[in-house]
């Protein structure tokens, strides 16, 4: 085990009855890393979370902090802070109570709580907030005060499960960054739940993407975007076209590959190193272009990368124009373009090419690396 | 293709009945919850409001009901009730029976209620029903069950008695202050039950993982964050089981016996066999009154405020 490790899950798996919330679940998170785990409502995101905090128990496998095994220890002994996404204040307590609590359970003597507390307060931007009520305080100071009584404690790590959902949409934005600030700051070790990949990608040094409690990937957002392992990452983070092609030919620095929609034409991509002896003819291969790699260019332009398609639908959404553009057998391909030259000049109904840059075109799944 | 339109008089004549009426109920709109509220207030102050109002008279009356003589208005019965030590001995001792039965009612209900709160099974509202069955019961069955249980050949006497012969001569149970304990537990501690319930249900449950988080135990988590939440409804049980058995009458004549009457039996004796209808109001209306100077200490010290729903968490 490196040394730097703080959490480290191997084979972890949680049953209900005859249902598998979390399968064969392992990773490991670095000290001061900032780890998210992201999927859709249901994946087990959550139930991994309760489980490293001990509110549920492992049906399999095993949970480490700072190398020891906790998986059958009690809540209250580990070293653990939790931010639940109702905030979960004590109602009766005051904002300098509930920060305190855990400095109280502790046995901490009164006035080095009070210190301790109010310094805490500072940290969160919230000095002198001591005597009020849970109920006074807006739903971002809420936050906060949720975030300063985890973090009092001085845990291993700091368990985030979906803490800014409750909050409307520009709050969320500025918590965002000042949650990424407080965490900068103090280093903490953080394990982030979310099901909202902007926050993810945004905010974390690593994410694991989850999907019916089976992890899907564990990258860098960046790796996770550039190089989804298999479609439903992909599809899940940002937006995806994924295409279904046959394996064709392949040269030095290039592979031929012709999709399963349109027989006419042959996409070809760069081959970035990629061994292709494993590929045999015929063998089906999935690619993955994202809707602002694609330009639409005018139907003749005589293009190495393309396909010809059919403008079906224009949405306008602000920043950028989206496109749906038909190719072949009804395969839709979604397309994002900025500028008002786009806007203005595309039609539905056009007949127009659509292109990309080899690059910005990759092989998911087993044939990535 | 024929478009019927209303003549021109018949829109204006309906406009013309129709515009008064909704303008004159547009003005009553601050009278209909008055409205609503009618019935309910016409019958809690008509029956109880007016019979109180009598009593209240009564009580300050040399001789009760009115006669055709001219009405004396005196304090007398209340210098009787206060001269009178027997009156003022059943006044304490119905008050510390009442205590006694609402602090063993919560020691019973709040277990109960709490485990049924948390329990993870479908039967739990089968358990809670099971706790409150007891009300479709007749309440003088109940009790004279009691009397077979704790009566000189009772049930307990002959357990210990014949059965096992720990003591020779049977137990004096009935017809003792514990009797009546038991008796009014018996049936008031159901009311205790459902306020306490309710606001262990509606304790959050991540506030008790939020607490176990911050490394608090069972037993801390019970007491810092549990039951301080459930204030108000241990209020609401104490009062109302306080009220109910500090007033009651059945329980204490069925099961107390002559030496331990309380003030409800006092009262019925008043007015049903000394005929003294108005030392008997001035005794309801001391106790009435006592029965309010305790509700609103007990407003003061615990905040029954937090029972009308102000509890903004």
């Amino acid at each position: 085990m490196d040394a730097q490790t703080v959490v480290e899950l191997s084979g972890l798996t949680k049953r209900y009855g005859d249902v598998t919330a979390v399968h064969d679940l392992s990773f490991s998170v670095q000290r001061g890393e900032f780890f998210s785990i992201l999927g859709p409502s249901g994946c087990g995101k959550s139930t991994t979370l309760r489980t490293i905090a001990g509110f549920e128990n492992a049906s399999e496998g095993t949970i480490k902090i700072d190398g020891e095994d906790i998986t059958g220890t009690p809540a209250h002994q580990r070293e653990t802070g939790m931010v639940f996404q109702n905030y979960a204040l004590f109602p009766h307590k005051s904002v300098g109570e509930n920060i305190g609590f855990g400095l109280k359970m502790d046995s901490v003597p009164k006035p080095e709580r009070e210190d301790q507390v109010a310094e805490m307060l500072a940290t969160v931007d919230l000095d002198g907030f001591e005597q009020r009520m849970p109920n006074e305080l807006s739903g971002g100071q809420q936050q906060r005060v949720a975030l300063a009584r985890a973090l009092i404690i001085q845990p291993s790590v700091l368990l985030l499960d979906e803490p800014l959902a409750a909050l409307d949409l520009q709050l969320r934005q500025n918590m965002r960054f000042e949650l990424q600030q407080i965490q900068d700051r103090l280093d903490i070790t953080t394990i982030y739940v979310t099901h909202d990949q902007e926050e993810a990608l945004s905010m974390s040094d690593r994410i694991l993407v989850l999907d019916g409690g089976t992890a899907q990937q564990i990258d860098t957002p960046r790796e996770l975007y550039n190089n989804p392992r298999n479609r439903f990452v992909a599809d899940f983070i940002g937006e995806a076209n994924i295409l279904q092609t046959r394996f064709k030919s392949s040269t030095h620095d290039t592979i031929e590959l012709e999709p399963e929609f349109s027989s006419m034409n042959t996409v070809s991509l760069e081959k970035n190193g990629l061994d292709t002896d494993a590929f045999s003819k015929g063998e089906q291969i999935y690619l993955n272009i994202r809707p602002e790699d694609i330009m639409i260019r005018p139907p003749d332009e005589d293009l190495t990368n393309g396909l010809t398609a059919k403008i079906t639908n224009k949405t306008f959404i602000g920043k950028t124009t989206q496109f749906v553009a038909t190719v072949g057998n009804n395969q839709e391909i979604l397309a994002e373009a900025t500028g008002l030259a786009a806007q203005q000049s595309i039609a539905t109904g056009d007949t127009v090419s659509l292109t990309w840059s080899r690059d910005d075109c990759t092989i998911i799944g087993e044939h990535r690396e | 293709m024929s478009s019927v339109e209303p003549r021109q008089w018949v829109t204006d004549l309906y406009m013309l009945i129709s515009d008064p009426i909704e303008t004159w109920f547009d003005q009553q709109k601050s009278y209909i919850p008055l409205l609503q509220l009618a019935p309910g207030l016409i019958w809690v102050l008509g029956l109880l409001g007016s019979s109180v109002g009598i009593i209240l008279m009564y009580s300050f009356l040399e001789s009760a009901p009115l006669s055709a003589e001219t009405p004396v208005i005196t304090i007398a019965n209340y210098q009787t009730v206060f001269a009178t030590t027997y009156y003022l001995t059943v006044l304490l001792r119905s008050l510390l029976i009442a205590v006694t039965v609402t602090m063993i009612s919560l020691l019973i209900a709040y277990p109960a209620a709490y485990h049924i709160a948390f329990m993870n099974s479908r039967f739990r509202n089968l358990y809670l029903l099971m706790l409150i069955l007891p009300f479709w019961i007749n309440l003088i069955i109940r009790t004279f069950a009691w009397q077979l249980i704790l009566g000189q050949s009772g049930l307990i006497n002959y357990v210990l008695v014949s059965l096992v012969g720990i003591f020779e001569t049977p137990l004096q149970l009935l017809y003792s202050p514990w009797a009546v304990i038991i008796g009014l537990v018996h049936v008031f501690m159901p009311f205790a039950v459902i306020p306490v319930y309710t606001s262990i249900q509606r304790i959050d449950h991540s506030h008790i993982e939020a607490a176990r988080n911050l490394g608090a135990n069972r037993l801390q988590t019970f007491y810092e964050v549990t039951f301080p939440q459930t204030l108000p409804g241990i209020a609401a049980s104490s009062v109302i089981v306080f009220v109910l058995s500090f007033g009651s009458f059945v329980i204490p004549n069925m099961l107390g016996g002559q030496g331990n009457l309380m003030i409800g039996n006092i009262i019925a004796q008043l007015f049903g066999e000394s005929f003294d209808w108005a030392l008997g109001s001035a005794m309801a209306t001391l106790f009435i009154i006592t029965v309010i100077i305790l509700v609103y200490i007990f407003n003061r010290i615990i905040g029954l405020r937090s029972l009308y729903g102000s509890d903004a968490a």
